[in-house]
């Protein structure tokens, strides 16, 4: 990609890039993110028809 | 005594009927009609097309579940639909073909749970059978794509520079999400075999911005800010240096070259060694008869071939497009006792706003229906019919894409310690503008984030999910 397209977007920065793959945050946040799902996938269960 | 019959044994139709089983006594039957012998967990077909799996590890065979869940199996693919029976008999039916051979499958409910038909001739070139262009649609055409890649690979690994065209192969398609995916993999495992430096990445998508994913993209709260997800989706490519091209509606392929339109009209010519372009889809492309024999196909499915149910299909602007419009039970309004779930169901209309070129082409991605919301769906369906056969005069549960939230994990490079994926949330996936003004989704529940807790969930999400198919102990415990 040139690198004008490349100048115009967001990059993250080294902190960001350490932490995607840093075990005890990374521990934390799969808890997290479980948690976020499971909240979604059981509204998505709960429609019962409107009489 | 009832018989239920399920078209399809994708992620919607082995769903609905592994449910229905449990729900329903022994004097009611259920029967799974499908051409393919195999449940195929398709959200890590993508492990294959890099070569981090094998196709076997993908598949599971149905005919030992579907014998000891007590599921009837019939392999064939549904070609007729007989809702009215014929003039000896008013039973409805179905026909099924196999090898040549014609089946009649009688039923008291059917669910159309076919999945989409993989329109690679829709786009001169596209694909992989006949064509100049790979696919991770099936197992097979991932396989294929990854030993594709290995001798890419071989040739970089000798100094050769390559160029990797991903994306999709037409201006309708849906499953981009597919495709990001893809596009991650391969630069991670280009990056892993060490012949990054001699590969130019080039992703090309039908969508108005990229992380448009056929549902208008989404807005993600971040860093005190509300920003949309196409600014992250850039900054992930950027940072892994894959350029990407959107908007675009790929005409023709040749050996090597694509030429594609943009929405400007303007049209242009990209050469690559390698291209992995998924297809659009359609329906199967069903036929129903009435009684007496007479095509009523257009009663019961859209021009596409996906199945019409309980939606508003009025042609509307944008601007009037509403929640409302999208179906809630799957019933057919033509048979109380005909379903649809999964992709077979025909939207009302897309979700993304529509787009058309200068010369009059459509470019705008069409709306997914995928993975868990097929699920849901599926069971939802299963459901409403077990309720039904038990008396109610009407289905009992609803599972509109407009009320329910989807949760997605896309991979972005498989490793236990080094790999990340990014997961996602959205909530609800059809925007509702009169709830949530501005943006149309819950921002306290929409969600993205890109880390190894991702591929592990991904990873975990594979293992549950064919563990789950297999009705092992406790499967109903899994959450679709």
């Amino acid at each position: 990609m040139d690198d004008e397209k490349a100048r115009d977007v967001t990059m993250p920065t080294r902190g960001t890039i350490f932490l995607r793959t840093f075990l005890p945050w990374q521990l934390w946040r799969f808890a997290v993110i479980n948690l976020k799902m499971v909240d979604i996938i059981l509204r998505s269960h709960r429609h019962p028809r409107r009489k | 005594m009832s018989r239920l019959v399920i078209l399809g044994a994708g992620i919607a139709g082995h769903t609905a009927a592994t449910f229905a089983r449990r729900w329903l006594s022994g004097r009611h039957s259920v029967t799974v009609v499908s051409p393919r012998p195999d449940y195929n967990w398709v959200p890590s077909n993508i492990w294959v097309g890099v070569g981090l799996m094998r196709p076997e590890e993908v598949i599971i065979p149905l005919a030992p579940i579907y014998e000891r869940a007590g599921i009837e199996f019939v392999q064939a693919a549904a070609q007729e639909l007989h809702p009215e029976g014929d003039p000896q008999d008013v039973t409805p039916y179905v026909i099924a073909e196999h090898d040549g051979t014609r089946v009649r499958v009688a039923y008291d409910y059917l669910i159309n749970a076919t999945g989409p038909a993989l329109r690679f001739d829709k786009t001169e070139g596209l694909g992989p059978e006949g064509g100049h262009t790979l696919s991770v649609c099936l197992p097979h055409h991932a396989a294929q794509a990854a030993s594709a890649l290995d001798e890419e690979v071989e040739r970089m690994r000798r100094g050769e520079r390559r160029r990797f065209l991903i994306g999709v192969g037409h201006g309708t398609c849906t499953c981009e999400g597919a495709a990001f995916e893809y596009v991650v993999n391969l630069e991670f495992e280009l990056r892993a075999r060490g012949v990054r430096k001699q590969a130019e990445i080039i992703f090309v998508t039908n969508e108005h911005e990229l992380s448009d994913f056929g549902m208008d993209g989404m807005h993600l709260k971040h860093g005190g800010y509300i920003t949309p997800s196409h600014i992250f989706t850039a900054s992930l490519f950027a940072e892994r240096g894959i350029d990407w091209i959107t908007r675009a509606h790929v005409q023709k392929l040749e050996r090597g070259r694509a030429y594609y339109e943009t929405l400007d009209g303007a049209e242009h010519e990209q050469p690559f060694d390698f291209a992995m372009l998924l297809p659009p889809f359609s329906g199967v492309g069903l036929t129903a008869y009435d009684r007496d024999g007479t095509d009523i196909s257009d009663r019961l499915f859209l021009p596409n071939g996906f199945m019409r149910v309980d939606a508003d299909y009025t042609p509307k602007p944008y601007g009037e497009w509403s929640p409302d419009d999208w179906p809630r039970t799957y019933q057919s309004p033509a048979y109380r006792n005909v379903f649809a779930a999964g992709i077979a169901f025909a939207p009302p209309h897309p979700i993304s706003r529509p787009h058309t070129s200068p010369n009059g082409t459509p470019i705008a991605a069409a709306p997914p229906r995928t993975g868990q919301p097929s699920a849901t769906i599926g069971k939802t369906v299963a459901r409403n019919i077990v309720d039904l056969i038990h008396g109610a005069d009407a289905p009992t549960h609803t599972a509109s894409m407009a009320e329910m939230g989807a949760a997605c994990v896309a991979s972005a490079g498989a490793n236990l310690l080094t790999g990340t994926a990014a997961s996602m949330i959205v909530y609800p996936i059809v925007p509702d503008f009169e709830r949530y003004p501005t943006y149309g989704r819950d921002l306290d529940r929409t969600f993205g984030e890109i880390g190894l807790a991702g591929h592990w969930i991904k990873l975990l999400l594979h293992y549950l999910f064919l563990y789950k198919a297999q009705l092992r102990p406790g499967w109903r415990l899994i959450p679709e």
